[in-house]
């Protein structure tokens, strides 16, 4: 793993990238609550205890759920530029479950869909 | 301990068993702080093969969810257990084999029923405890960046020097030494440069806030539009324990005022960094208890059967209000409050 970094910083200097590429390596470690800013996901398909926390990481959006309403539910992988919320109905699409949003704290409520109620289409 | 890697080298085939063990043991291990020497042996264990790598992360999704003691305790028994059946199974000898294999048996029967007493009585004692959760962010040079709830920073990192932007909110930094490029956290007008040193930056509307907790920064004005007859003012120097506070609207030329901080009010000013809090099937009442240390808002269960409800997710712990809300749209609870203020969940 050290070799590697070794060989791609030799590289670069050969190609002379360091002065033009790095300087262009700009990045954004934006964490806000402001939820309709689109950021970048990448959550594997897992278990949604799992998903769900993985999830509030990348949006920096808090996530609250009882432990036993997503028992032995997968959700679906999410790759990909999106707001929070959108980011989370892919990741909750056709699992069962559904999210409401706090607009105070931009955090997520999570709970199994009523029989009745309109699946996250 | 010795050394996994001497452990288990004689057997023939790497099973997937022995791959979880050996990580297992190399997880807790790192965990009380590896030599270079062992590090560099870790290391070649992870290259050697990628199910290796993936057992890792496997067992420390793992140890996350289920609480690390638990788990290690119950890792000792599997090894043991592993081991005797290794043990029994090389004997090449027909006869042994008999009786190698009641030896594994009785060893498994043995392992299981240890392992099922020592895991009956967990989901009530470890399950479900409220782990602190910082954001921490990872620079390329190696600093860290924690951010507070609300917080956007921005990062450009060059051959020279190493820029930081923030743009809202407060962060704190621990600088990773580079003396040949300076680290700088741009706010608003403000500049703060450092070279192995721990601070942290708090933006908002009125002013800028600059507190050092480790080593010595350097701060100044950045000058909007310098005319040629502008001298710069030279930078303000903090050490631990001091911090400035630059409001927004001072003319540029203002000398920084710096204070003293004490241990107290830093750790105060600092708080929000245990604040974030992660959540796994931790009973409700344990939450409410830990809310109530922490706010001047108290929640309180209407129904004490509620206490043993479990709830997951990463929130705050200084917002009391923003978490009734959720474990109302969560739960399906209903939330008042009671004259004294308080907020009161109860059943619908």
């Amino acid at each position: 793993m050290y070799s590697t970094r070794l060989c791609l910083c030799g590289l670069m200097r050969f190609l002379r990238l360091d002065r033009i590429w790095l300087p262009l390596l700009g990045l954004t470690l934006a964490h806000a609550a402001d939820s309709s800013s689109s950021k970048s996901f990448h959550v594997a398909a897992d278990e949604a205890e799992r998903s769900l926390k993985v999830f509030s990481e990348q949006s920096g959006c808090g996530v609250i759920f009882v432990t036993d309403s997503v028992k032995g539910l997968r959700t679906n992988p999410v790759k990909g530029n999106f707001t929070p919320s959108e980011a989370l109905d892919i990741l909750l699409h056709n699992t069962g479950l559904v999210s409401s949003s706090d607009a105070a704290t931009g955090a997520f409520a999570v709970r199994r869909a009523d029989p009745d109620e309109p699946k996250n289409v | 301990m010795k050394p996994a890697q001497g452990r288990f080298s004689r057997r023939r085939d790497a099973s997937s068993e022995a791959v979880q063990t050996t990580a297992a043991d190399w997880l807790a291990r790192r965990d009380e702080g590896l030599t270079a020497d062992e590090q560099a042996q870790f290391s070649e264990w992870l290259l050697a093969d990628a199910r290796h790598v993936a057992a890792v992360r496997e067992i420390e999704a793992a140890w996350r969810f289920m609480q690390k003691p638990r788990f290690t305790g119950q890792a000792d028994l599997v090894v043991q257990a592993v081991e005797q059946r290794t043990r029994s199974r090389s004997k090449l000898k027909r006869w042994p084999l008999f009786a190698g294999s009641l030896a594994a048996a009785a060893a498994l029967a043995f392992a299981v029923v240890a392992l099922r007493h020592r895991s009956a009585p967990a989901p009530i004692e470890w399950a479900g405890q409220v782990e602190v959760k910082p954001e921490r962010r990872s620079l390329p040079d190696g600093s860290v960046v924690e951010l507070k709830a609300g917080t956007d920073v921005s990062f450009n990192f060059s051959t020279r020097e190493r820029n930081v932007h923030l743009l809202r909110g407060e962060a704190h930094f621990a600088v990773a030494k580079d003396a040949a490029r300076p680290f700088v956290v741009t706010a608003g007008s403000v500049a703060v440069h450092a070279v192995g040193t721990e601070f942290s930056v708090r933006m908002d509307s009125a002013a800028i806030d600059v507190l050092v907790t480790e080593g010595r920064v350097a701060v100044e004005r950045r000058i909007a539009n310098p005319s040629p007859a502008t001298v710069a003012p030279a930078p303000t120097y903090l050490d631990a324990g001091t911090r400035t506070v630059v409001p927004v609207a001072t003319a540029e030329f203002t000398l920084l005022k710096i204070e003293a901080v004490a241990a107290p009010q830093i750790a105060s000013a600092l708080a929000w960094r245990t604040m974030r809090v992660e959540f796994t099937a931790t009973p409700l009442g344990e939450i409410v208890l830990r809310l109530n240390q922490q706010n001047r808002t108290q929640l309180a269960l209407a129904d004490p059967t509620l206490a043993d409800l479990r709830i997951s997710g990463i929130f705050w712990l200084d917002d009391p209000d923003g978490f009734a809300r959720l474990i109302e749209a969560s739960a399906g609870l209903r939330t008042t409050t009671d004259r004294g203020g308080q907020i009161v969940l109860s059943r619908r």
